[in-house]
């Protein structure tokens, strides 16, 4: 682990209207395994969009690989080495599966887009490496498949595999096995462990028994706030912690 | 008179005359705000059934012998006819799309519109029909602190705010309207609660064109013909963008508002009316996209 | 099932650029064709005027059917490239052959300006954003003598290298239009094709996702805008061309945007193919009823007979809602043409060896299924 965090947030706030979702994030995020948990409405998926820059803060500074990012949007953020998947599946879904990535890959390529008479599919740098993030998944469904008519669990793969194209520092990860069949979610969980020893992994996660092994450091939120974080026995054990979400989500 | 209680005289019919022709708008945009806060849908073929409204109502009038009955008569069986129509046609046509992407709803309503209009021409002819005589009760004018009132633009704006009272009350105090602004507020919310979510959806689109159509029957000592629901809709657009996508008071107001800026633009502006509204529907969308009375944070 | 089997196989044969040559022989001999039936000039004159409206249809299909974006007001940029032809001709004695490549690339900037406003916005507000653009040219244009008004500008026949063009013998134009169809429609399929194209469709499925993967949208979307509008210019310069008359009802009012949008809904949205047939469709049909149709009605018939021929428009858009309702995929996706492109080959050519063999250039359109 460098000294240098990949992102760094300071007093992060987002209001919404009257009601504020996340109040004064502040949090670094290092080359580690980090989940996020939290009941629901403590303030993850808004936390995730501050994140990404699908939404824009209210308050506060953050700062990818020591950029300034705060008024940046996503299509700028991904290309200072942060990527995202999204809680409720998030694809191109007329397209076929192999399209879905191609499109991250080409996103994030040198490509002549003023010249009308190239063709994109015929970029082969883009196309094996395309099929690299599909094969590293474990996609092995069809690739010709309109996205919107795979199975949820490869709906799930696509949304990791296209998140993975631009070879990102820190993943976000939005609950990627949300609305899976258990025996989909480990497939699904077994390709995020293999993930986080090469990037950076920040996964937002409801169920705390399935991240306390694979994380390095849990960020505990509640209410919009950071409650605690660090490494996982030593959060968990923290008596505000168990007090204010354990009680709430273990019952 | 000096010239300038002239100008003044002039300003205040100008002005009157903005707010018959606002009331108008306002039918036409109440129902299309209503349809668009619960649903999600912009009714393009709204204009078409207040002019549908004033068809059917001529109908009525030629078969009564037209008169002050008649006209009565048209004022209640047009806006009844026609919201049957819109509610039928919420049941068979519209509620296939409200899961879809909006791009089709756009395109959907925009070929009703079309539809409607034609069926219009072909029932009763592409030329503007004969109207039977204006009842003379309403021949004559008000005058009030030298200001001259036609009895039928007064006539109009008092059926207008009858209209808008009424409505107001139906939303704010029924349970029916309790279940619509619930709807407008979150429909996946309201379903939840047990609330009967598509009656309410088919009784708003019912509403909302019985509106329609009691302006379209007013409108018949106008200028009623087929395209008039083409050229009412843009207007009317321009009215719930204007006072916010879905607020009631706020269609209210901005029809009150365009009307007025319509009638002083006709009269006043080097450019025509029609050209003013629209860039103060863009100047709108661009500076308060909400609207005047919309809410604050719309995601567009 | 079985009608769509067979109309894929039909079109598995289609699919050769054979099929699509000998087409394009036909109707290039059609004028000759018509000719020797005694149909000259009218048969030609409709088919000039479906090409025109190909072209409008094809540039508005590359905004509503390839980025997603429904404009109400794109008959603006019709109209723009016709007013700036009629009057760089007119008013400014420039020739025929500047003026129209002055009026495309000007309507393309001007479209460029719409979009930096009209894109600010989505959904509902964009598509009445770009509506009331073009009604304030409507109305405005309908007011301006300078422009003349109602009546719009009168052009002559264009000259160009000594050739006059004559609309009473419309074989030059037919040529003209139909070198212009082929030209925006290639142009339109190596567009679509390129990179370029490929993120715009990914905007239209999914705005968001696009953002998240690394594009900036809003420029791809100014972009797409501004070459639609163009091209809309260029449907507009052989408008004036051909019409020799340029005015608001015809050009700048929002029923041809509506025509326009039954052309692409009916054809097929988003395939390359699509806008044409739709245009031969939709002014096959009006024609059809409001020509043919009436030889039928005997005198003396009933009102409501006798007005059939009129209302073709009641026909189309009744068409029309069944097709939003129904058929999305309109005439082109029954003949087996899809709006997405294939990617077998590409899938092929990956998974097999390093040293596979040279793509097969595949013959028809990005909309092959």
């Amino acid at each position: 682990m460098t000294d240098d965090p990949i992102v760094r947030c300071t007093d992060l706030r987002k209001e919404f209207a009257a009601v504020t979702a996340v109040d004064d994030l502040t949090i670094d995020i290092h080359d580690e395994f980090t989940s996020v948990i939290g009941p629901n409405g403590a303030g993850k998926t808004t936390t995730f969009n501050l994140l990404a820059g699908t939404l824009s803060p209210t308050a506060g500074r953050m700062e990818l690989n020591g950029t300034d990012v705060t008024a940046k949007g996503p299509e700028s953020r991904v290309h200072h080495g942060l990527s995202r998947t999204y809680q409720i599946t998030n694809l191109f879904d007329e397209l076929p599966a192999f399209e879905n990535v191609r499109l991250a890959v080409q996103a994030v390529s040198d490509v002549p887009y003023a010249n009308v008479f190239a063709d994109a599919l015929s970029d082969q740098e883009i196309n094996r490496r395309t099929t690299e993030i599909l094969d590293l998944v474990g996609f092995e469904e069809d690739r010709t498949t309109a996205a919107e008519n795979l199975s949820q669990g490869y709906k799930r793969l696509l949304e990791i595999a296209i998140a993975l194209a631009p070879e990102p520092d820190v993943l976000l990860l939005d609950e990627p096995t949300a609305g899976l069949a258990v025996d989909k979610k480990e497939l699904v969980f077994d390709v995020v462990g293999d993930l986080a020893d090469e990037y950076a992994v920040v996964l937002i996660e409801h169920k705390l028994d399935v991240v306390r092994d694979m994380s390095d450091r849990l960020v505990v939120m509640h209410n919009g706030q950071v409650l605690d974080s660090g490494p996982p026995e030593e959060t968990l054990s923290n008596p505000e912690v168990q007090e204010a979400y354990l009680r709430g989500v273990t019952s | 008179m000096t010239p300038l209680s002239v100008g003044l005289g002039d300003l205040a019919t100008t002005f009157v005359n903005g707010v018959s022709y606002g009331m108008i708008l306002v039918l036409v945009a109440l129902g299309l705000s209503l349809v668009f806060g619960l649903m999600g849908v912009l009714n393009f073929a709204h204009g078409a059934l207040f002019m549908l409204g004033g068809y059917i109502g001529l109908a009525v009038m030629k078969l009564t012998g037209g008169g002050m009955t008649g006209f009565a008569l048209a004022l209640v069986v047009a806006p009844l006819a026609v919201a049957a129509i819109g509610a039928g046609l919420e049941r068979t046509v519209y509620k296939p799309l409200y899961e879809t992407e909006p791009i089709y709803q756009l395109l959907l309503t925009f070929g009703l519109a079309v539809v409607i209009e034609e069926a219009v021409k072909y029932i009763w002819g592409a030329a503007p029909p004969g109207v039977p005589p204006r009842p003379a009760v309403f021949d004559g004018a008000v005058v009030f602190m030298g200001i001259s009132l036609p009895y039928y633009r007064v006539f109009t704006i008092l059926l207008g705010v009858a209209v808008v009272a009424g409505t107001a009350l139906f939303l704010s105090r029924t349970r029916f309207g309790l279940i619509v602004r619930a709807g407008v507020y979150n429909t996946d919310r309201t379903a939840t609660l047990g609330l009967n979510v598509e009656r309410a959806f088919t009784a708003v689109f019912g509403l909302g064109a019985f509106i329609a159509a009691l302006g379209g029957v007013v409108y018949i000592y106008r200028a009623i013909e087929p395209s008039v629901g083409a050229s009412i809709i843009l207007p009317a657009f321009i009215v719930v963008i204007v006072g916010g996508l879905g607020s009631f008071w706020g269609s209210v107001i901005a029809g009150l508002l365009i009307g007025v800026i319509w009638q002083f633009a006709a009269v006043y502006a080097p450019v025509p009316a029609g050209t003013v509204i629209f860039l103060v529907m863009i100047a709108v969308l661009l500076l308060r996209p909400q609207g005047l009375l919309g809410e604050a944070e719309v995601e567009v | 099932m079985s009608y769509i089997e067979r109309s894929n196989e039909l079109f598995e044969s289609v699919k050769t650029p054979y099929i699509g040559a000998a087409l394009l022989a036909l109707v290039a001999v059609f004028p000759l064709v018509a000719n020797a039936i005694g149909g000259l000039p009218f048969l030609t004159s409709i088919a000039i005027e479906m090409m025109i409206f190909a072209v409008f249809a094809m540039s508005f299909n590359l905004l509503v059917g390839y980025t997603g974006y429904v404009s109400f007001g794109h008959t603006v940029f019709l109209g723009s490239g016709a007013y700036m032809t009629a009057v760089l001709m007119k008013k400014f004695s420039v020739p025929f052959i500047a003026a129209a490549p002055a009026a495309v690339i000007g309507t393309g900037l001007f479209a460029l300006v719409v979009g930096a406003i009209a894109f600010r916005r989505s959904g509902v507000y964009f598509a009445m954003i770009t509506l009331g653009v073009a009604q304030v040219f409507y109305t405005l244009f309908q007011s301006w003598n300078y422009v003349g008004g109602d009546t719009g500008i009168i052009i002559d026949p264009p000259v160009v290298f000594g050739y006059e063009f004559n609309p009473f013998e419309p074989m030059g134009y037919y040529y003209l239009a139909l070198a212009t169809v082929v030209v925006t429609y290639l142009f339109t399929r190596y567009l679509v094709r390129s990179p370029f194209g490929h993120v715009l469709q990914a905007i239209r499925e999914n705005e968001e996702r696009a953002r998240a993967v690394g594009y900036s949208v809003r420029t791809f979307k100014l972009a797409a805008f501004s070459v639609s509008g163009g091209l809309a210019a260029v449907s507009g310069v052989l408008y004036a061309a051909y019409f020799t008359q340029v005015a608001p009802g015809s050009t700048l009012y929002w029923t041809t945007t509506g025509d326009g949008l039954f052309m692409i809904l009916i054809g097929g949205m988003g395939t390359l193919v699509g806008p044409i047939i739709g245009s031969v469709f939709v002014i096959g049909t009006q024609y059809a009823l409001s020509t043919y149709l009436v030889d039928f009605i005997p005198e003396g018939a009933p009102a409501l007979v006798a007005r059939l021929p009129e209302r073709w428009p009641l026909l189309l858009g009744l068409l029309f809602m069944l097709t939003v309702l129904r058929f999305r995929s309109g005439i082109a996706g029954g003949l087996g043409f899809s709006r997405v492109r294939s990617i077998d080959d590409v899938l092929t050519r990956v998974s097999g060896s390093a040293e596979t063999e040279e793509p097969t250039v595949k013959s028809d359109g990005g909309d092959e299924r």
